[in-house]
């Protein structure tokens, strides 16, 4: 299935919301990149995602993490996220990489209440929004990589 | 000896005509008439001569009684009566009917009413007669019955034939002439064909017999005491007019349901006559005399006598006259129909065919098959399982009988003796005449003198040989040339055999060889001879085959028209593709790999359709053209088990044995394994043997063993892990994730408090401080870790079965249950929220699917890490896992590159967002 990576490979490459997207370690099965996020607080960085593809792709789910700290109610502290898309029981061999990508980029950009991870975040969110914002900012300032130029 | 009787009866006949200064026209006719019946029964000659010369006596009686018309009429419907249980007796055979006919008579007398109806039919039987010679003198023999029951009137009108009439009552008397004239008839079979020139010429004059015969029946009606006695074969006789009667085309249905009962026995007697040939007919006619009977003969001479013959005879226009010898030909030529038409409808009644060919008058097998493939709801043989002869049921015995001998196989091959040596060695020097006869008989010899494996060989060397030639650098590989300087490897290579050899060719072709035909070669040398050509023929094809599908991708290829797997991304010419119900293309290799992943991988039941947003399945068709055989069992078994398991969850219980699943009452204990192999008895419960079980309760019993008693205490804490899944019974554990818990069967429950649950509103939705429960709801948290729950539970059953233990044996003898005690298992504050692990795909060991053996044990601590970095916060503790219960599960899983780690039974995560 080596062709079939490859192949998702110069998709993801071809998608805007994502950089310097490759494979890590020589492993066509480990990918790295930046997701750019679209909206505040994360809009002012870009965080590295990585992409594991189980030996059996497609019909094993691959695995996608945030490398990049980051101030999320959806991300827990070892980058991990919820992604039901992901599960063995949800996922469909048809399921293309770019599609997880952009289910994790959705969740960055607007967390959804029901894939909370942290809640403590979450309720900092609901209950002082404008401190989450600062401190999610600040975060995001001190954590994340700078933005790439978007004409590269 | 029929030969004989009928010659004299034919003496008697001509004197007793003469006698009576009839014509002998009418007497030929009626003779004629009388034959067609006497064809068909197959009744002895002898018994019935002395008979005849009575019939003639009454022949004079009815005259008297022809003017008396209402008695008949009684007389036909005790002939018909009687007729119905003879034919019975006929069919069983002719001896035998004698006796019986009997009581017919009697019969006869009291059944008076009736037989006019049976009249009525049979004219309709006539008219619906298909003969069309015939039919003019059916419509005539219509009236004649008309007659017996009174309007004579009427029918002398209608038998305009004229001579009818007054022959008709002339010669009533006759059909005790027609009788004898029969037997000779019958007894001369030479002169047969002369007579039925005669018949011909006669034609019009058929109406006679039957009116004859309406005559007979007068007579029997005065003379019933002495037919009684005498002319028992008569009733048969009768019967034996019917059943051609019935058999006959259009006729039959009429016939059927005059006669009733009788419809049934008609249609057997018919092959007999058939049979009998020529010799039987004489004595049936004599049986006419009844009315009813005159009728019949009047049928029978255009239908049934003749019956099989009749009707080709008609066609031709030969009319009434019965020919035996055609009708021998032609009978061949139904039962070989009937033959041929029943190999391939095995379930049609025999009888059934006979009529259409009678009814049909065709001959043709195509006809006929179309016939029954357009009706298909023909009469149908009953309660006769039908096996079709070639069946693929008796094929494949038949191909196991003869086993097929490899003789490509080295090591099945026993050594040859020596002359099979020889012509082997004859035949491949005809085969490779380039090569020396030493060569040859060294490789034959060393093969144990197997032509087959020795040719395969060589010819493996030579191709070799052609394609690594040496001089391809040439601008057109030319032939390579065999002479005496070239050579081939001579190499065979099989399991431990080996043998090699350089074989130079031959300077010049052989010249000479000796050449065998097929049949003077040794039947081993032959079939080899015949293995390896085969052999050849199919690698042939095979490479044909290969060559085509090669072609055929080359095609596509050449057109742009590949298409592209929607799994692995590869392209196939679309004969390699597959498809879901709603037409996704797969490639057969992505559908297997599919399988074999949701099949024996994360064993889910249902094979839906590879595309995300697509919720079919693939069909089984599909499914049985490309899964290989032990995935499609795999699934079906997985399916069927399933579907089992959620009819009856609890009432599934299967044997710790052997693992044969029964279905036992909640309320039962004692499991008694029906599996004829076991038979083994256990407790449900503890699945302690049932015996050892008596009076015992489940721990007592336990406690006998102390292996079995730690055993089930383990399992008890083993419980306390599991979930079970409240719709199909399968046990679940969470190994990280959120609480809600989605097995494969696609129930969804709490992991907390065991419910079932749909979708996340079972759980707190409100932000809160991590591990603190929330202050404004008492639902269930979502996140939490659920072994510290677990391992509450399961450390208080833990120690209270130590203490238990400890009482009774005292502490010397105490033995740790459960797991090996790991070190001290030191409780680290969460620090952050780190509600366990949210749906990972990390390939860390996991539990292994639902049909775990032993499960690994401890989970490997989930390190925090931020930022890729391990956070230190000491160690994390190992989740304990005890041993799961002893749940065997027959799932001898194939060798199949199936990674355990991606056997997660369940899923845990939240329910999946709607995707865009």
């Amino acid at each position: 299935m080596a062709g079939r990576i490859a192949k998702e490979l110069d998709e993801v490459r071809r998608w805007e919301r994502a950089r310097d997207v490759r494979t890590l370690d020589g492993n066509v099965r480990r990918w790295g990149g930046l997701l750019l996020p679209n909206n505040p607080p994360y809009n002012t960085g870009a965080f590295r995602f990585e992409l594991t593809f189980s030996p059996n792709h497609p019909f094993e789910p691959p695995c996608a993490t945030l490398r990049t700290p980051i101030y999320h109610p959806s991300v827990d502290l070892e980058g991990r996220v919820c992604q039901p898309l992901t599960t063995h029981a949800e996922w469909k061999p048809a399921t293309r990489a770019i599609q997880v990508l952009e289910d994790l980029l959705l969740q960055l950009d607007g967390p959804d209440p029901r894939r909370l991870l942290r809640l403590d975040v979450a309720r900092e969110l609901q209950e002082r929004p404008e401190e989450f914002r600062r401190r999610a900012e600040e975060h995001t300032r001190l954590h994340a990589e700078p933005r790439p130029d978007p004409h590269t | 000896m029929a030969e004989r009787g009928g010659n004299e009866e034919v003496i008697n006949l001509n004197s007793f005509s003469s006698h009576r200064g009839k014509d002998w026209i009418n007497h030929r006719d009626e003779s004629l008439i009388t034959i067609s019946d006497s064809s068909d029964e197959d009744l002895p000659v002898f018994l019935e001569m002395p008979e005849k010369q009575q019939t003639e006596e009454d022949d004079d009686d009815i005259v008297i009684l022809t003017e008396t018309p209402k008695h008949q009429q009684p007389l036909r419907p005790n002939v018909i009566r009687p007729a119905a249980p003879w034919q019975g007796a006929d069919t069983v055979g002719e001896g035998g009917s004698r006796s019986a006919v009997e009581p017919l008579s009697t019969d006869l007398q009291h059944s008076a009413l009736p037989c006019e109806g049976v009249v009525n039919n049979l004219m309709v039987e006539g008219n619906a007669g298909p003969s069309r010679g015939e039919s003019v003198d059916v419509a005539l023999q219509q009236p004649g019955p008309s007659e017996l029951n009174g309007p004579r009137s009427e029918l002398t009108g209608s038998q305009e034939p004229g001579p009818s009439l007054l022959p008709v009552i002339k010669m009533r008397p006759q059909p005790a002439d027609n009788t004898e004239i029969i037997s000779l008839e019958n007894a001369d079979l030479p002169p047969q064909q002369e007579k039925r020139m005669e018949a011909r010429e006669w034609q019009g004059k058929n109406l006679k017999p039957e009116q004859k015969l309406e005559g007979i029946a007068a007579k029997t009606t005065t003379e019933q005491g002495e037919m009684q006695e005498k002319g028992q074969l008569e009733p048969r006789a009768v019967a034996h007019g019917r059943a051609p009667q019935q058999g006959q085309p259009e006729a039959n249905p009429a016939s059927l349901q005059a006669y009733g009962g009788k419809a049934p026995g008609p249609a057997f007697p018919r092959p007999e006559p058939q049979q009998d040939g020529i010799p039987g007919p004489a004595s049936p006619q004599p049986a006419h005399p009844p009315e009813e009977s005159a009728q019949q003969a009047g049928r029978d001479n255009e239908q049934p006598g003749p019956a099989f013959p009749a009707q080709g005879s008609h066609q031709l226009g030969s009319g009434d006259v019965p020919e035996q010898g055609a009708a021998g030909q032609e009978q061949d030529l139904t039962a070989l129909l009937i033959r041929e038409t029943e190999a391939r409808f095995p379930d049609v009644k025999k009888e059934y065919i006979e009529e259409l060919i009678l009814i049909k008058n065709c001959y043709d097998l195509n006809v006929l098959c179309n016939f029954l493939l357009e009706n298909p709801d023909y009469p149908k043989k009953e309660g006769r399982v039908v096996l079709n002869p070639s069946s693929s049921l008796l094929a494949s015995q038949d191909e196991t009988k003869v086993p097929k001998v490899d003789y490509f196989d080295f090591s099945k091959l026993a050594p040859l003796d020596q002359r099979c040596f020889i012509q082997a060695a004859d035949l491949l020097m005809a085969d490779f005449k380039m090569l020396s006869s030493q060569d040859i008989k060294w490789a034959l010899h060393e093969l144990k003198g197997h032509y087959a494996i020795t040719r395969k060989a060589f010819s493996d060397a030579i191709k070799k040989w052609q394609e690594l030639s040496p001089e391809t650098s040439g601008k057109r590989k030319r032939r390579k040339e065999m002479n005496q300087y070239s050579y081939i490897d001579f190499k065979f290579e099989q399991g431990d055999v080996k043998i090699e050899k350089r074989m130079f060719f031959l300077e010049n072709k052989r010249r000479h060889w000796r050449t065998y035909d097929r049949l003077s070669l040794l039947p081993p040398v032959l079939l080899e001879q015949e293995f390896y050509e085969q052999k050849v023929k199919e690698m042939a094809e095979h490479a044909d085959f290969l060559l085509a599908l090669q072609m055929n991708e080359e095609q596509y290829q050449k057109d742009g028209q590949m298409i592209e797997c929607r799994c692995c991304y590869g392209e196939f010419a679309f004969e390699e593709l597959t498809q879901c119900a709603d037409g996704h293309l797969f490639c057969k290799e992505c559908l297997i790999k599919y399988a074999q992943e949701a099949v024996f991988g994360s064993g889910k039941s249902e094979l839906s359709c590879m595309e995300g947003s697509c919720t079919c399945s693939f069909p089984t068709s599909e499914l049985e053209k490309v899964l290989p055989e032990n995935i499609l069992c795999k699934y079906y078994e997985r399916k069927a088990e399933e579907e089992v398991a959620a009819a009856c969850a609890d009432e599934l219980v299967r044997c710790p044995f052997c693992n044969f699943p029964a279905l036992l009452d909640s309320d039962v204990k004692r499991f008694s394994c029906p599996n004829p192999r076991c038979r083994k008895e256990t407790c449900r419960k503890c699945q302690g043997l049932w015996k050892e079980h008596m009076n015992l309760t489940c721990e007592q019993l336990a406690e006998k063993d102390d292996i079995k008693y730690r055993t089930s205490i383990e399992e008890k804490m083993t419980a306390a892990r599991i979930r079970k899944c409240h719709k199909c019974g399968t046990g679940l554990i969470k190994s990280e994730g959120c609480n809600r818990m989605s097995c494969r069967c696609g129930a969804q429950m709490c992991y907390l408090c065991r419910a079932a649950i749909n979708g996340y509103d079972h759980f707190c939705q409100h932000p809160r401080s991590p591990g603190a429960p929330c202050q404004d709801c008492a639902k269930c948290s979502l996140w939490t870790d659920p072994t510290e729950d677990d391992e509450k539970i399961i450390h208080e059953i833990q120690k209270e079965a130590e203490e238990e233990q400890r009482k009774k044996n005292g502490e010397n003898s105490f033995k740790r249950i459960g797991p090996p005690v790991e070190k001290p298992v030191e409780k680290i504050q969460r620090i952050e929220v780190i509600p366990r692990p949210v749906p990972q795909n990390f390939h860390q060991p996991r539990m292994p699917p639902y049909p775990f053996v032993h499960p690994p044990f401890p989970l490997p601590p989930v390190r925090p890490l931020y930022n890729n970095i391990p956070l230190n916060i000491g160690p994390i503790p190992a989740p304990y896992v005890p041993p799961l219960p002893n749940m065997r599960v027959n799932f001898d899983f194939p060798q199949i590159n199936v990674q355990l780690e991606h056997n997660l039974p369940m899923h845990f995560g939240p329910q999946p967002r709607h995707r865009f």
